[in-house]
């Protein structure tokens, strides 16, 4: 039988964070649960990141000390797993519109919809649910969240997958490596590549590849903000049109945008 | 009496909560609008020598691949002229999706 191993999270020097770091921790707490390693943490001392930490939603995905626990003011967190319920519904809008809703209840005192976010969610869950897998057999559990940022007046969206990436695709991979003139742009450039539309859809139906380019088009529009993609080594922001390779890689994909007031 | 007019409200009588594009990846598929709605009503609307106006206001909001499969999937089966004849689309609560429904008609046979 193999030996449990013991993970320690320790965030007690953490002074700065950000909502979508959230999600990150939590997937990554999980993934080292789901290989029956025993967690425990703390949270930062600082107050700024331990606020963020307290009312993300991120305590109700870990077991905290009675009187730890503290109401998710101003965050909420999902998660997609692999349970026969959620297994069967590939594709949960309403969970998007919960998120969505809540945002807006926070920032402008109704439960509104938006619709932008509502399309980059759904494009998110079929992205990871069509690509993610490391194996056909199984799907990629992903992790959705949605932090009120009262300071900078805007809510900051996070949805998450730890599976193979955008250049991890074993499809994508294949198409690149047929289009002889991109083999000489890095991971960022692909990615600045993929934002615009110009690398063909990996399906070869008519019609697709529409997914990102469209996310790509409400942040260009203003109607998103912020929007970044970390996946593989490549991270992009449409925004800003930034596109760097990380020295480090990312194992997964990760999309954040915000909305403002 | 022939309608000049035949009308579908996808929030009405579809649902609020668009989803993906085929039935297998979840719930109110574009693939299932394109079966159930579009293309009966669709075919209605042409055959009376009708158009048909098509309202996206009160959704939550549409996937893109849900408007590609339904619009896109109509212009593939009845061809982009005649499916510019007869439909009509309107959205106020987003205007710019009547453009991005459109450019799915035009491109609805373009392979990327």
């Amino acid at each position: 039988m193999a030996k449990r191993r013991n993970v320690i999270v320790n965030l007690s020097n953490v002074e700065s964070m950000t909502p979508d770091a959230i999600a990150g921790l939590l997937a990554a707490i999980h993934r080292c649960k789901s290989t029956g390693a025993h967690v425990k943490g703390n949270v930062p001392r600082s107050a700024a990141p331990k606020k963020m930490l307290n009312e993300s939603g991120f305590r109700n995905y870990v077991h905290s000390r009675v009187g730890a626990r503290e109401h998710a003011e101003m965050g909420r967190i999902a998660r997609f797993t692999r349970s026969s319920e959620a297994f069967n519904n590939r594709f949960d809008q309403f969970l998007a519109t919960d998120l969505i809703q809540f945002a807006n209840q926070r920032l402008r005192g109704q439960a509104l919809p938006h619709q932008p976010s509502y399309s980059v969610f759904s494009e998110a869950m079929l992205n990871t649910w069509n690509h993610a897998s490391r194996s056909e057999d199984s799907r990629e559990p992903w992790w959705a969240s949605v932090y009120v940022d009262e300071d900078r007046h805007c809510a900051c969206f996070t949805f998450l997958d730890r599976g193979v990436g955008i250049f991890g695709s074993h499809n994508l991979t294949l198409k690149l490596s047929l289009l002889s003139n991109l083999r000489v742009l890095n991971s960022a450039q692909l990615l600045k590549q993929i934002f615009k539309g110009e690398i063909p859809s990996t399906t070869r139906e008519a019609g697709r590849g529409n997914g990102i380019p469209g996310m790509y088009a409400h942040c260009r529009a203003g109607r998103i903000k912020n929007l970044t993609i970390i996946s593989n080594h490549a991270n992009g922001n449409a925004e800003s049109e930034t596109y760097v390779v990380l020295p480090k890689e990312f194992v997964g994909t990760l999309l954040y945008w915000e909305i403002g007031l | 009496m022939i309608a000049s007019r035949l009308d579908l409200s996808i929030a009405k009588e579809f649902t609020e909560f668009p989803g993906p594009r085929k039935r297998t990846e979840g719930e109110f598929s574009g693939e299932q609008f394109l079966a159930e709605l579009l293309r009966p009503r669709f075919v209605a609307a042409r055959d009376a020598g009708a158009s048909l106006f098509v309202e996206l206001d009160g959704a939550a909001g549409y996937p893109t691949s849900f408007l590609e499969e339904a619009f896109g999937g109509l212009a593939r089966e009845f061809g982009v002229e005649e499916v510019r004849r007869v439909l009509e689309i309107h959205c106020a609560d987003e205007p710019y999706l009547v453009d991005q429904i459109w450019k799915y008609v035009d491109e609805a046979t373009t392979r990327k």
